[in-house]
């Protein structure tokens, strides 16, 4: 993990969450985001060198969802040690532990309020370092 | 949504129009809905990729609802998801022919609700001051 966090790749398929979720951790939070469309685009963005402190994913997104898309990032040596965050309504303690046990850092629920999302994103990543 | 303070209404317009956006394509996500359901209707519910349908459209709707201040769409929606999730884990077997009823009347149910409540107070968006 690096000692700050500035940089979120973030993976939803959704286009109107995508925009909210760019407007709370861009507009509230001051974060610099990637948005991806799919787990395709995101790795082709971590691929090409975008400088990720945390991952965002979806989880049920069409062809590759996100404990694939996941799978595939810890390929690459750039987001091997990237901690990573899920994003989703599928939030019953069985399926949090199943995110975990992939090596999912922590959950965030949906839905979820913009103006709280760039503290719980902070939160979970202060306590992946703690 | 927490009111954010009076220095950021930029911020909150960005926010309404997003909420504007959603409830503008409500319509067309229930119309959506509708024919997923009349798919899975069509086959008694034993079309795997039909219920894959429906379950994705259930749970794109309760996973984004809430986010732009229509809770209850989302909510009632997360139900009729959890219902489906019955027949697709395959804790419903073909006997169970009331139960599937049972499954599609809770999923027509909501969407008939839906359908009454769009433009009501319960789609509004908290996003309003």
């Amino acid at each position: 993990m690096s000692g700050s966090l500035q940089n979120i790749l973030y993976v939803e398929d959704d286009p109107d969450i995508r925009a909210v979720t760019r407007i709370a951790l861009e507009t509230v939070g001051g974060f610099t985001l990637r948005a991806c469309s799919s787990g395709k685009d995101a790795i082709e963005a971590m691929h090409a060198g975008f400088p990720a402190d945390i991952m965002l994913l979806d989880v049920m997104m069409p062809e590759m969802d996100g404990p694939t898309t996941l799978a595939h990032l810890r390929t690459l040596p750039q987001a091997e040690r990237v901690p990573a965050i899920f994003m989703t309504a599928k939030v019953q303690a069985k399926e949090v532990a199943y995110y975990q046990s992939i090596g999912a850092l922590g959950v965030i629920a949906k839905p979820f309020d913009p103006m709280q999302l760039p503290q719980q994103v902070r939160r979970l990543w202060s306590e992946g370092h703690g | 949504m927490d009111e954010a303070g009076s220095d950021d209404s930029g911020l909150r317009q960005r926010l309404q129009a997003l909420d504007a956006l959603f409830r503008a394509r409500l319509p067309m996500r229930l119309q959506e809905l509708e024919a997923a359901l009349a798919q899975c209707e069509l086959s008694a519910f034993r079309a795997g990729g039909e219920i894959a349908v429906l379950h994705d459209l259930l749970h794109r709707m309760a996973g984004t609802a809430g986010t732009f201040g229509c809770r209850e769409l989302g909510t009632r929606a997360k139900e009729c998801e959890c219902a489906l999730d019955t027949i697709m884990n395959g804790e419903l077997r073909d006997a169970d022919t009331d139960a599937v009823t049972r499954v599609a009347g809770h999923v027509r149910d909501y969407l008939q609700w839906a359908r009454r409540h769009v433009g009501d107070d319960i789609i509004a968006s908290t996003h309003s001051p």
